[in-house]
């Protein structure tokens, strides 16, 4: 096995993934630039985060018994935490890529090796996780040096590390898995395998967005505190109770978990270079779908709402867009992800309070209303430019651009309201608000998602980005900035 | 006397420096089936966007099937079946649902369009890939699958850029084929090639364009006298009229 080989598939694939992600840079002379940000962070965010970190809570004077306490568990949870950051970070790499660029099968004819090839992609998987994890770790480190727990830092730092490569192994195997699965479901099952990969697309993403708020966080690592102990026969925990035990100086379990990690780690690598070699990268499907209904253009149901056939056809195909495309399901995810955000952060029980203000009860609801107002403005806002090279057929069409707006905004718009439907049924079934007070607020909340939409409309026609490859982007960066800073005025507003 | 499909008068295109079409004239009679033949940048898919009205052109007047594309670009894409040199469909619908789509959107009814289909599904041998995504199918299938959506519409003019690179042997021949015989139905072709022979074999008449201007026009027969060889090609003329007679030598010192 060559580890220069591993490297130089790493440093392609990390290429790719940041000019996918990013867009490419020119020099004058029309050279590549290299982005380096990842570099920079990966080597600042350590020093710098730890040195602020150490003379806010020595400027502070924060008492040490605090620091340790709420360090203790930061420490035990932090392993863990990268494990999953990783594995999480794999996923979404897996899911947010359109197929132009993350459908290649040259791995398959290059002389490489299932052993270089899960190594390289291992280590470019790191390279996106670390920077980030160098913040947080770098802020252990700051809290470490303040209480005094540097030697407990080193273990959690090397255990995370371990962790990482525990995550990147897992990831490589649950890829290979994931390909061969995702094949044979989509072959057999069609159309409920299009909708599998979709909710488990959709789950994924709002997951992997919920490791990001730290409200979140912070209850699921006081939760993790309590239990890990009792998941002790959990290989992918032994990380964190090696970090127990050393806490407690029970010295010869912190060994037995540390070695366990260890052993865990290479089993996962022998397991994602056997998967690979069984798998490696499957051929590109073709899916078969049984048709829904017999072909007819006739008036269906969305001329109740006065659209012409050309018009219903715009609207049905943006719908299967949405459910069939990967891209969109970062969409889809933002109602999951501010509802269960909602739910972890506040008491249900607290809607049936009476003896709380209703307008207090309401406030329940604001956030998942948040996030259909943001929902139907991005739906909108990337409507145009998710059509890539065929808007062509649009355009070749004897159809009018206001038809075409017409239709997208009407796609932005009905997945907020059959989701605001639902929450306004909810609503006035527990909240119970005056019939007033009711039809205020099921007016204005109609009208607002009708407002995004709207107005994500206005930045999708003046601004779509057709790019296909590397990546979809379908709407200019500065109209995205433009678009937001309008929504949140809007929002705000209401 | 012959009514035009197909009118340009003095047309100009310039993106930047480039001066994509140059004063070009064109009148192309209906039931023609027309081959625009130049080397690459020579303005053949510009010329053919103007005629579809999808490009503004700077200068000059263009008439299709009696109507000017800027002024009524809706009734000039009702008459027009068009097919770009590289089909870009939607690859989240299966082919039926695209043809589906775009019979939808031409307002085609369904009787008038599924047999059509069906027929057209067979005769380019997709029958049976109908539902499969179009994300799955090769270049060739796509193709075809643009060909068709293309022809749902009874097009009185058909533009087709390239349209037989992906195609196998058997559907490049149907493809010829059905061009003649919707031609005697009236239909006008322009379509832009690079291979030869199969301008040689299928097109009442050929033009040849070179940064934009028009070179020459006319039948097979008639550009290859140009050539003033005897029994020259097709190939022949348009290496000479195209200033591209070098090309042996090229090969000679590539190959050295």
């Amino acid at each position: 096995m060559s580890f220069k080989k591993a490297l130089r598939i790493a440093d392609v694939l990390v290429l790719a993934s940041i000019r996918a992600k990013r867009g490419v840079k020119l020099d004058k002379d029309g050279t590549a630039k290299k982005d380096q940000r990842n570099e920079k962070v990966f080597l600042l965010g350590l020093p710098v985060v730890s040195a602020f970190i150490y003379l806010l809570l020595w400027k502070g004077n924060t008492p040490v018994e605090v620091v340790t306490s709420l360090l203790s568990q930061s420490l035990v949870f932090l392993p863990s935490f990268s494990l999953l950051l990783m594995v999480m970070n794999g996923l979404m790499f897996e899911v947010s890529l359109s197929s132009f660029s993350t459908s290649t099968d040259i791995i398959n004819w290059l002389p490489i090796r299932a052993k270089e090839y899960v190594i390289g992609s291992t280590i470019s998987a790191v390279y996106f996780t670390l920077p980030f994890l160098m913040i947080i770790y770098g802020a252990s480190l700051g809290a470490a040096i303040y209480a005094g727990m540097i030697n407990v830092w080193l273990l959690t730092f090397t255990l995370s590390l371990l962790g990482l490569l525990i995550g990147g192994f897992a990831i490589e195997i649950v890829r290979a898995a994931l390909n061969e699965a995702s094949s044979v479901i989509s072959k057999r099952a069609g159309k409920y395998g299009q909708l599998a990969q979709l909710v488990s697309t959709v789950v994924i993403i709002a997951l992997f967005s919920m490791v990001f708020n730290y409200q979140v966080l912070l209850k699921v690592m006081t939760w993790f505190n309590i239990t890990v102990e009792q998941a002790w026969f959990v290989p992918l925990l032994w990380p964190s109770l090696a970090v127990i035990d050393i806490l407690r100086s029970e010295f010869t379990g912190g060994a037995l978990y540390f070695g366990g990690s260890f052993i865990m780690m290479v089993a996962f690598f022998v397991l994602g270079v056997k998967a690979r070699t069984k798998y490696w990268v499957p051929a590109p499907l073709t899916v078969t779908l049984a048709p829904t209904r017999q072909y007819s253009n006739r008036n269906g149901v969305w001329s109740l709402f006065g659209f012409s056939l050309a018009e219903q056809a715009i609207i049905s195909k943006d719908f299967k867009a949405l459910f069939r495309r990967r891209e969109m399901a970062t969409f889809l995810a933002i109602p999951l992800m501010l509802g269960a955000v909602t739910f972890i952060n506040n008491d249900v029980s607290s809607l049936w309070d009476t003896s709380i203000p209703i307008f207090e009860r309401l406030g329940f609801f604001l956030l998942p209303g948040m996030a259909l107002f943001i929902l139907s403005f991005y739906l909108a806002l990337v409507s145009v430019g998710q059509e890539g090279s065929a808007f062509m057929n649009l355009r070749v069409g004897p159809i009018a651009s206001s038809s075409i707006v017409k239709a997208k905004a009407f796609v932005g718009f009905v997945p907020s309201a059959v989701i605001l439907a639902g929450i306004l049924s909810v609503v006035g079934y527990v909240v119970k608000p005056s019939l007033q007070g009711m039809m205020t607020i099921v007016i204005v909340s109609f009208a607002t998602i009708i407002e995004a939409s709207l107005l994500g409309m206005v930045f999708a026609t003046r601004y779509p980005d057709f790019t296909e490859v590397p990546r979809a982007k379908f709407i200019s960066s500065e109209a995205t900035l433009l678009g937001l800073k309008c929504r949140n005025t809007a929002g705000t507003s209401r | 006397m012959l009514n035009m499909a197909v009118n340009l008068d003095s047309v100009s295109k310039r993106f930047g420096e480039i001066r994509a079409v140059n004063a070009l004239s064109l009148e192309i009679a209906e039931g023609t089936v027309y081959g625009l033949l130049g080397p690459n940048g020579s303005g053949k898919s510009t010329t053919m966007k103007l005629i579809m009205g999808l490009l503004k052109p700077d200068s000059g007047r263009i008439t299709v099937c009696g109507m000017d594309p800027q002024k009524e670009p809706l009734n000039v894409k009702r008459v027009i079946g068009y097919v770009p040199e590289t089909p870009r469909l939607y690859e989240f619908l299966t082919g039926m649902e695209y043809l589906d789509f775009i019979a939808a959107i031409h307002g085609i009814p369904t009787e008038q369009y599924m047999p059509k289909v069906n027929r057209f599904l067979k005769a380019f041998e997709l029958s049976g890939h109908e539902n499969k995504m179009i994300g799955g199918y090769s270049n060739g299938m796509k193709q075809k699958t643009a060909i068709i959506g293309a022809l749902l519409g009874d097009p009185e003019l058909l533009v087709l850029d390239e349209p037989l690179g992906g195609l196998d042997s058997k559907s490049a021949r149907i493809m010829k084929d059905l061009l003649h015989t919707i031609a005697e139905e009236g239909v006008t072709t322009i379509f832009s090639t690079h291979v030869l022979e199969i301008a040689e074999a299928i097109c009442d008449k050929i033009c040849i364009l070179y940064k934009g201007n028009l070179l020459t026009e006319g039948t097979a027969e008639e550009l290859k006298r140009l050539s003033d060889t005897p029994d020259s090609t097709l190939e022949e003329a348009f290496l000479k009229l195209t200033n591209s007679s070098d090309v042996r030598e090229i090969v000679e010192a590539l190959a050295y």
